[in-house]
């Protein structure tokens, strides 16, 4: 296996479209790569190490948002008061993430790419409608989040291509994210939610946006159940079905389909119904 | 007590600690040896079928290939069963569990031999597996061993149907525990360096004896030929106690045939997959109680899957039989126990042996039955608990040291315990709070099935320089041995602990003193310690005398010093020690105990079924999020009748770790297995142990009821510290859902679908 | 365990405890077998080696980072600290001194890698509470103590930064 550690985007792109893309694999924090490796998998030919790229890191204050670069760390977001304060449900799903040790290498871009139905930071990041600004030697596009990750493990990333950055806009509202996970450190969530809301001045909702993940192939928006709401539904018990429209879990190792189900909707009603919304009639 | 103690019950820091903070301790994976080479096992892929052939072909291919040896390679016996003989070292013909052990290859790294063993490639007949406790009862012409049954035990002592018929209330309930796996952090690992017909054997090891006697029996060699050292050892909670035989044995055949250092570091999956578990057990108990709340009558059935070969499953059944209905007089009591093979990995020792789950059956019937009784939980144990006086269930009459009714007193008023403790509910009802309260006693060391096994020696050796060497039979594998071994040698000889040193465990320095296991080596090492400084004594003060010209009876040995008590004059230790040098005088001693003999009838089980018991409370205060099934335990009381604290940091440590290591079997390790008997849960993903997070506030509490047998009064403390966890959870849980949680780990998942149907029902 | 097709080789230059090493290794080598085997620094552990227990914790330019995911090559220009080199002449380093204090330590195999991720917590966080602390070791699994006492001697130590 040979090691290539670029020091600019640039060599880093043409290395990229050198190589042949079934023999390279890129290597971000590694904590997603790794463990495949030592589980049996044999290491690529090439090794792209870009943890060097300047150019993949830092957040960055936009007109619009705000731009993170794809290798900043989850540590590093936890400690970013621009995250805490306008994209808090973001900041609530680092402090929820893994141990330090992963936070520390981890890194955004990773996660995303990394495609897990579970993943922490993805129903946030849908949540705040981001978008990829992926680079190749040659071209350079933006696609919406939800456009990229496609299933289990799977994205539209092409050969050649690297998230250089996460793009989010501005936000209104308030907005959290909850996890669950089978202990409360270091766990993969059994189900994930975030959720923004904004209240008219008289306290009506006038807007309601709710992302669930490990519930679907990828993360999925609770529309039915969003769009019932803010046009009057409000009987609590029309929910579930509601929610269930959107979802398709799984049975696996940490719990069953119909728990995720039955879950999802225990937490979101209980939720829903703190911030005013519903009743039992 | 009168007595002044300078040593015992003092908070002596552990004296392993300094190697360990730096890095240095150097564990069986640090060590290297010149010319050492690295072997890893062939093993079964099958849980169940016939072994066709081996084609070691493809590892012949691989760099640094050195060898590979199966059955016939052996050049003694083909046999590591520790108690059955029902285990080969390599299996010939028949498969029964995937890891099973089929041969040993051997390569110049590590790496090579672990992708040499694995690239062998093994030709099997697979049969459909049996991978249950009820599907190996059922299984009619199909049988693992000669037929599935591993091992039974019965009590009988009164009349139950008696009982039964003079019972106001008779409850019955089935209950099931699950398989736990020890997760020590240390790897199992052993370095075998042969030197001509003789082997020296390094190793995370548990059992040094037991080590020495498997590799005697496989080399066909005697036990004067295998040398046993223990390394620091990174946990073995059980775990490695008979593991470490087959293994050290399996790297044996291959020193034996290479003449060169051997090295073998199981590969974290691989040890999940094929070393011993937790038994799972189910159980069925019936219990008779009059309505005044006096236990009457139990008739109790316990069913264990034992995994593929019988390892010590009869004497995990052994205990769990014995102490089936737990610390209370109950006059008529029938407990079957039977252990059936499965082809899952063998089960074997796991802190409590038996107890956690026998205390789960007995606990949570006992708040069944004060619930149906309309009792208070504490109140109903206070009606039954042993007291000095009365038998145990097995007929055993005690007259002291018996401390259970005062943890159980003790830990309810700590815990501020409410008769009326309906669940608390949190204001937006989401949550829900409750306590629970478990109690459990525990045969202190190897019990009537192991007393021919149960001495254990500690040798004493002086040098000139002051300093004092220590061997002892029994090991430190975390739980603070070798601290307490300095403690009280200190005590018994009255010098200062800084001149002991603890010599590693070897089976070259004293005689077999057995296994280190069932919370033994206070007693057995301490009272070992006493009788060689019985021996001592006498040599030192006679030359103390002699030093300081005067009488031996006016010798005392006080603060470091030897001190002539009538003129006052003193004389170092270390002159001491060099006159003693000087003028020819032996300088060690050897000592020895042993259990004394135990009145006990097999057939029956009634009797002395171990010479005392420890005691304890676990009081659990559990919070139950009722949206999600969620349980979290928020604080333990734990009262522990202790006999007499050696070291009272230590042993809270054991205490916090114990409910800690409990609190995981009880909520969050959740165990799995596929159709074809792969464990679903190799690794710490998806095997879950409690984390820092999850850590629970543990407030100890020390009953000192001195046992006169135990040194100083001590009695064990290991094990009881994770018995009654569990069940003290699940209690809570059971109070807080409305609903008898029978069956553990606790998941969400489990909480929220019984809470649910409780909701249906009202 | 890690695995290649071919073994290709790297010079790497790093600081390790002070002492700056040049070594020629594989590409594949991890970071945890360059400082157990090469360099025989064997402080750092080996229990899941797939992140998910911290024995094999180091810090990184830092930062408290599982050396059995990281290539040693990747770390080519950096500055590991590892347990063996927390104590100076002086002695040993306060939290250290602490954990024995405190006896935090049983079986003792999760302890360098604690008390790393411990040193990492009190150097932004100088004065954590016990909750910040369990939160920052939760990364480090232990078996044996239930981690009160763990907890016990961070806390402890802090109180005398």
């Amino acid at each position: 296996m040979k090691i290539h550690q670029p020091y600019g985007l640039e060599d880093c792109l043409t290395l990229l479209s050198e190589l042949p893309p079934d023999a390279t694999v890129i290597l971000a924090g590694g904590t997603d790569l790794m463990p495949r490796y030592e589980q049996g998998r044999i290491l690529p030919n090439n090794l792209i190490n870009i943890k060097h790229l300047t150019e993949l890191q830092g957040i960055t204050e936009t007109e619009n948002g705000i731009e993170i670069g794809g290798l900043t760390t989850i540590e590093a977001l936890q400690h970013s008061d621009l995250i805490r304060q306008e994209y808090p449900a973001l900041w609530r799903s680092t402090a929820q993430f893994a141990g330090v040790q992963i936070r520390n290498r981890a890194t955004l871009a990773g996660n995303i790419a990394n495609a897990s139905p579970a993943g922490d930071t993805l129903p946030s990041l849908y949540l705040y409608h981001a978008k990829l600004k992926l680079v190749s030697r040659h071209a350079s596009r933006t696609t919406r989040l939800e456009d990229f990750l496609v299933g289990p493990g799977q994205t539209t990333q092409e050969p050649g291509e690297l998230i250089q950055s996460i793009i989010l806009p501005k936000v209104s509202g308030s907005s959290c994210f909850y996890k669950l996970g089978l202990r409360d450190a270091m766990a993969i969530s059994v189900v994930n939610y975030a959720l923004r809301y904004s209240n008219a001045e008289d306290g009506e909702l006038t807007d309601l946006e709710i992302t669930a993940g490990a519930v679907a192939p990828t993360i999925v928006f609770l529309d039915a159940l969003t769009t019932a709401i803010l046009g009057g539904e409000t009987n609590i018990a029309a929910w579930q079905a509601l929610i269930e429209q959107d979802i398709a879990p799984i049975d696996d190792i940490r719990a069953s389909a119909d728990y995720r189900r039955k879950v999802l909707g225990r937490l979101i009603s209980h939720h829903l119904q703190r911030l005013g919304v519903g009743s039992h009639e | 007590m009168s007595e002044k103690f300078h040593h015992i019950g003092k908070s002596l820091p552990r004296v392993d600690a300094p190697g360990k903070v730096s890095g240095l301790t150097r564990f069986i994976t640090d060590m290297h040896f010149d010319s050492m080479v690295f072997a890893y096992p062939v093993v079964s892929p099958i849980a169940f079928g016939a072994l066709d052939g081996v084609d070691i072909s493809p590892a012949r291919k691989m760099p640094g290939f050195l060898g590979a040896w199966f059955a016939g390679d052996i050049p003694g016996e083909n046999q590591v069963g520790v108690i059955l003989p029902d285990q080969p070292l390599f299996a010939q013909d028949k498969l029964r569990f995937v890891g099973d052990a089929i041969g040993i290859v051997a390569a110049e790294t590590e790496v090579d031999a672990i992708s040499a063993a694995r690239s062998v490639k093994i030709d099997t007949t697979p049969r459909e597996p049996i991978l249950s406790i009820n599907a190996s009862k059922m299984a009619t012409g199909k049988k693992i061993h000669e037929n599935n049954i591993a091992c039974e035990h019965r009590l009988e002592r009164g009349d139950i149907q008696a009982g039964f018929a003079d019972a106001d209330v008779v409850v019955e309930a089935d209950l099931v525990t699950p398989y736990q796996e020890h997760f020590y952090l240390e790897p199992q690992g052993c370095i075998v360096v042969p030197q001509g017909d003789a082997f020296t054997v390094y190793g995370s090891i548990q059992c040094v004896f037991y080590v020495q006697k498997a590799i005697a029996k496989v080399l066909g060699i005697s036990f004067s030929k295998v040398r046993v050292i223990q390394t620091p050892t990174g946990g073995a909670f059980g775990g490695k106690e008979d593991i470490p035989s087959e293994m050290c044995a399996r790297a044996a055949v291959a020193a034996w045939h290479l003449q060169r250092p051997v090295k073998m570091i199981y590969r974290r999956r691989d040890d999940v997959q094929w070393t011993s578990k937790r038994h799972p057990f189910q159980m069925h108990y019936k219990v008779g109680v009059s309505k005044t709340g006096k236990l009457l009558s139990a008739d109790i059935i316990l069913e264990e899957n034992a995994g593929a070969y019988a390892t010590l499953s009869s004497v995990v059944s052994y205990r769990a039989t014995m102490q089936a209905m737990g610390p209370y007089a109950i006059p008529n009591i029938q407990v079957h126990s039977t252990s059936y093979y499965t082809n899952l990995p063998p089960t074997g020792a796991f802190r409590g042996f038996g107890s956690p789950q026998a205390t789960f059956g007995h606990e949570r019937m006992m708040d069944i039955l004060a619930d149906r009784l309309g009792m208070d939980p504490v109140e109903f144990r206070l009606k039954n608990i042993l007291k000095p006086g009365q038998e145990t269930q097995t007929g055993h009459a005690l007259s002291t040291s018996v401390g259970a009714e005062a943890t159980l007193l003790k830990s309810a008023n700590a815990a501020e315990w409410q008769t009326d403790a309906r669940p608390m509910v949190s204001k937006d009802g989401r949550y829900r709070e409750a306590l629970g309260v478990s109690v459990c006693h525990y045969g202190n060391c190897l019990g009537a099935a192991g007393w021919s096994m149960d001495g254990a020696g500690v040798k004493i050796q002086i040098n000139r320089d002051g300093s004092i060497a220590v061997a002892f039979g029994l090991i430190e594998m975390g739980q603070g041995a070798l601290t307490v071994v300095t403690q009280m040698t200190a005590e018994a000889l009255g010098v200062n602990a800084e001149r002991i040193s603890i010599l590693p465990t070897d089976t070259s320095q004293v005689p077999d003193s057995g296994p280190s296991v069932a919370s033994r080596n206070i007693v057995m090492t301490g009272n070992a310690i006493r009788n060689a400084v019985e021996k001592l004594k006498p040599i030192l003060s006679t030359a103390a005398a002699e030093a300081m010209e005067c009488a031996p009876e006016n010798v005392a040995f006080q603060n470091d010093q030897v001190v002539n008590t009538k003129s006052g004059n003193a004389l170092s230790i270390s002159a001491l020690c060099e006159y003693l040098y000087v003028t020819n005088r032996p300088m060690d001693a050897l000592g020895w105990w042993h259990v004394p003999a135990l009145t006990y009838d097999a057939q029956t089980g009634r009797g002395e079924a171990y010479f005392t018991y420890s005691y304890a409370t676990h009081i659990a205060r559990v919070q139950v999020d009722t949206l999600t099934g969620q349980v979290r335990v928020q604080k333990v009381w734990a009262a522990h009748d202790v006999g007499k604290i050696i070291n009272p940091a230590g042993l809270a440590g054991q205490v916090q770790g114990g409910v800690v290591q409990g609190a995981g079997w009880a909520i969050y390790e959740n165990f799995g297995h596929d159709n074809a008997g792969r464990i679903t849960t190799p690794n710490l993903s998806t095997y879950l142990l409690p984390t820092a997070a999850d850590s629970v506030d543990v407030q100890a509490f020390w009953i000192e009821d001195p046992e006169p047998l135990g040194p100083w009064g001590a009695k064990g403390i290991g094990e009881p510290a994770i018995i009654p966890t569990a069940a003290a959870i699940a209690n809570a849980v059971s109070r807080i859902v409305g609903q008898p949680m029978n069956q553990i780990p606790l998941t969400p998942e489990r909480v929220l679908v019984a809470f649910e149907d409780k909701v249906v029902h009202e | 365990m890690l695995h290649v097709n071919t073994t290709e080789w790297f010079d790497l230059e790093v600081i390790i405890n002070g002492r700056h090493i040049r070594a020629s290794i594989p590409t594949h080598l991890r970071l945890l077998d360059f400082l157990r085997e090469n360099l025989r620094l064997t402080g750092a552990k080996e229990v899941c080696g797939e992140g998910e227990c911290g024995a094999c914790t180091v810090l990184l330019d830092g930062k408290a980072v599982n050396s059995c995911l990281i290539l040693a090559a990747e770390c080519h220009g950096a500055t590991i600290l590892t347990v063996e080199g927390l104590q100076s002449a002086a002695g040993m380093d306060d939290l250290q001194e602490a954990f024995i204090r405190d006896h935090a330590v049983q079986c003792g195999y999760c302890i360098p890698g604690m008390i790393l991720s411990a040193e990492e917590l009190l150097t932004h966080t100088p004065h954590p509470d016990r909750e910040q602390i369990r939160h920052a070791l939760a990364g480090n699994i232990c078996r044996c103590t239930g981690y009160q006492k763990v907890v016990d001697a961070v806390e402890n130590s802090a109180k005398k930064r």
